[in-house]
């Protein structure tokens, strides 16, 4: 009988469109979306600057070369020189971010028309250019035989050999090629709680006042408990079921390199995290009333969640963590999320097993108010 | 005056439904826009976020090193933590900075041996460690190249001074970090807003369609359904008034989201929202409006009672697509080539392109006023499309309904 009533209760989940649109179709959509908005997200635009063909400028090829060694090289600065009139007319219609003027004593003059990161950097720019010339006008004063020595050798970075990009060098080739990727990890935990819908759906087909189907259920001889395990066992299995679908399409989607020796960690995250989104479910469906406002404010709670978890903006996710921890601590969204971005991004095991135990929590402390709440319901009148 | 009577409550009936609508969008701009800029008037020195440790707390280049970044951007105190540091450099941290234990030490003999021409050792002890962020490419870059400028500086300065004290070189230092590049703020004739006015107008329109799209399908779910049908049929109200008075209702409620959207911004941003750009964006958001009711109105026309389903899957995909497609979210310069095309289709990006226009504009000349006026008649030409296509279906709708009633009343005879 438990695996009769399963099985007929997995089909009837099976043909409520509305109940696999939101558990499957909906997060699917939003990350074909995600991919090609986001996706191939390049916010490498260059910095764009100017020298203005001045005297000073004319008199010194320095400056020349300074804009053909910076063209040259592999940063995101791009330099050219121009007359005052083009440098101004360039920068009024936003094709230049700023446009250096040069004056005899090496001093520069950076011309912006707002107070931007890009400006910032032409400043740090023009600043370095002129402490070098005083650091030349330096030397030359204080030690003429060494400056001769410094100059040949000036090219040189000073932190040429220390400068690294975090982490070993493949984990942050990972970080730094694909760090758009914890998008689509909060979108998997969105669609974890969206198929709470499902735990939602149950629920009311498990309450004799609340529909026809429930008073069947009700009589049918099987033990209540059996019942509600059967119920909770249809809801895992489908989204778990909606969850690997997600997953496989998320990481074919932005061709993620998973390690074949993490893909069992995958699934747990896939697993607990769908325990935990079926107890939210299951709370949901047996304290408010009414089914359609429980869809209602399950559909809100999860966008809520995934807002929070960093779906529409990633540094959300970052403020919540260090300002409001108890808040991520109690969102499952944030918790699968953190845990598939630790994995992915870190391999940090320690760090995907407190997540993991934060998810089952929940779906043990949630489900088991669920259960207690659902057993030995008697009714008066139905 | 009945019909806005049903609609409060009909409003009234579904508000916790729509004031989730309503509040979700509304919480998530107020949250986005909390990272704003203030207006600025002068060039502001931007700060990069660092983290920085220092090891070599007796290091005297390496107390330097700390003021100095101190002085010009922020620190971030954490703690040596594996997981917050990574956290950090993912989200927040331009760059962490780890002075090791011995620095300072090691840095000054190799530069006193060079100095003295002895030539510098082969093993130079310990070094900075740089780890650059992943939030921007310009910030760590940035810091990149004022750590190199600084070291630099000290590099030459014990150069030029061998044998001298920490003091002589400190203050020859200080003399030459203190020349930094002038900055001319060049003003064409605009008030600058700040960015965040504009980010408020962008952001609300994810929420004024979701909101709008909501409330009009609540009310068309209601009137549609069945037994309302049967009365309205037999009212001796002409079906086409009473279709006009509840169109008019519904666009009615649906002008006052936007004004609750607009008076929240003049509330919160105050004398800008009066400046030409300020007005601009309302008389922009106004249109939007138009064309979110005309959008909504045809999406919802032809809705039966059995399809609430369908308007919560409309309702959220929708805005989220208009937005992520629009330019709403992300700047629209960081969208592929064939989306950017296809999003012209899109009424959210005419809309949004109206607002990067106002942003940019370092002169309201004739040309931006021409592209605003442009952007909003195309706007209303989107509106003018989705009120014929109703018109069509719901000509359509009525023939199929009145041919049905012909046939049930011939089988019935």
């Amino acid at each position: 009988m438990f695996w009769h009533f399963y099985r007929y209760r997995l089909l009837t989940n099976l043909k409520q469109p509305q109940l696999v649109f939101w558990a499957l179709i909906f997060p699917l959509l939003l990350a074909v979306v995600f991919q090609l908005t986001i996706g191939g997200i390049q916010t490498d635009k260059p910095i764009h600057g100017a020298f203005v063909e001045n005297e000073a400028f004319s008199e010194s090829s320095v400056y020349r070369d300074i804009i053909t060694d910076v063209n040259a090289a592999d940063t995101p600065l791009k330099l050219k020189q121009l007359s005052i009139e083009e440098a101004r007319q360039a920068l009024f219609k936003n094709e230049l971010d700023g446009y250096f003027v040069a004056d005899k004593g090496g001093k520069l003059e950076l011309h912006v028309v707002r107070s931007g990161l890009e400006q910032n950097v032409l400043r740090s720019f023009g600043t370095a250019i002129e402490q070098r010339w005083a650091q030349i006008e330096d030397l030359l004063t204080a030690n003429p035989g060494r400056a001769v020595q410094w100059l040949t050798a000036a090219s040189q970075d000073e932190l040429a050999a220390n400068s690294t990009n975090g982490e070993d060098s493949e984990t942050a080739e990972r970080v730094s090629s694909n760090s758009v990727s914890v998008y689509f990890f909060s979108l998997f935990g969105m669609g974890a709680l969206f198929g709470a819908s499902f735990a939602i759906h149950e629920v009311e087909a498990l309450e004799a006042n609340k529909t026809p189907e429930g008073q069947r259920i009700r009589v049918a001889p099987l033990h209540h408990l059996r019942l509600i395990g059967s119920s909770f066992l249809v809801v895992l299995t489908l989204l778990l079921f909606c969850q690997l679908v997600q997953l496989a399409f998320i990481i074919w989607i932005q061709k993620l390199v998973i390690p074949l020796a993490l893909v069992p960690w995958y699934l747990v995250i896939t697993l607990a995290g769908t325990f935990a989104s079926a107890a939210i479910g299951a709370v949901l469906g047996v304290f408010i009333r009414k089914p359609d406002l429980a869809f209602g404010i399950n559909v809100g709670l999860s966008l809520t969640m995934s807002f929070l978890a960093g779906m529409m903006h990633d540094g959300i996710r970052y403020i919540i963590n260090t300002r409001l921890p108890w808040l991520s601590l109690i969102n499952p969204a944030e918790q699968m999320t953190d845990a598939l971005y630790s994995l992915y991004y870190y391999e940090d095991l320690g760090r995907v097993g407190r997540n993991l135990l934060v998810l089952v929590a929940m779906g043990l402390v949630l489900g088991s108010i669920a259960v207690l709440k659902l057993r030995r319901q008697r009714y008066v009148h139905l | 005056m009945s019909i806005f009577k049903v609609i409060r409550r009909i409003i009234a009936a579904n508000r916790l439904n729509l004031g989730i609508y309503i509040a979700i969008p509304m919480f998530i701009v107020l949250v986005l826009i909390g990272q704003g800029d203030p207006v600025t008037t002068q060039f502001e020195s931007r700060r990069q976020t660092i983290i920085l440790f220092n090891e070599d707390p007796d290091g005297g280049l390496a107390a330097e090193l700390e003021a100095w970044l101190g002085e010009r951007h922020k620190l971030l105190d954490i703690p040596d933590d594996k997981n917050r540091i990574r956290d950090a450099l993912f989200y927040e941290a331009d760059a962490l900075i780890r002075i090791p234990a011995g620095f300072s030490a090691a840095r000054e003999a190799r530069w006193e041996a060079e100095a003295l021409g002895q030539g510098a050792a082969e093993d130079s002890g310990p070094e900075l460690v740089l780890e650059l962020g992943k939030r921007e490419s310009y910030g760590p870059e940035r810091l990149r190249l004022e750590l190199d400028s600084w070291l630099g500086v000290w590099h030459t300065s014990s150069l030029a001074r061998p044998g001298s004290s920490f003091a002589e070189r400190r203050a020859a230092v200080g003399s030459i970090l203190a020349r930094e590049t002038q900055v001319q703020i060049e003003r064409f004739d605009v008030e600058p807003l700040g960015a965040s006015i504009y980010l408020y107008f962008r952001y609300i329109s994810y929420g004024l369609l979701a909101s709008v799209y909501f409330m009009l399908a609540m009310i068309a779910l209601e009137f549609n359904r069945q037994n309302i049908r049967l009365r309205s049929d037999s009212s001796p109200v002409p079906g086409q008034r009473l279709a006009l008075r509840i169109l008019g209702a519904g666009t009615l409620s649906a002008l006052g989201v936007m004004a609750i959207y607009a008076i929240i911004g003049a509330l919160y941003y105050g004398w800008r929202i009066t400046q030409p750009q300020g007005l601009a964006m309302l008389l922009n958001i106004l249109v939007y409006t138009i064309v979110c009711i005309t959008l909504s109105q045809l999406l919802t026309s032809t809705l039966t009672s059995r399809q609430s389903e369908l308007v919560y899957g409309v309702g959220n995909v929708m805005p989220l697509v208009f937005s992520f497609f629009g330019g709403v979210f992300l700047p629209f310069h960081f969208l592929s080539e064939p989306v950017q095309r296809v999003a012209t289709i899109l009424p959210s990006y005419w809309y949004v392109n109206t607002i990067n226009v106002l942003e940019e504009a370092n002169e309201l000349d004739q040309s931006v006023w021409s592209t605003v006026a442009r952007n909003n008649g195309v706007l209303l030409l989107f509106a003018l499309v989705f009120i014929l296509a109703t018109l069509a279906l719901r000509r359509a709708t009525r023939t199929r309904h009145s041919v049905r009633s012909h046939i049930a009343g011939d089988r019935l005879a």
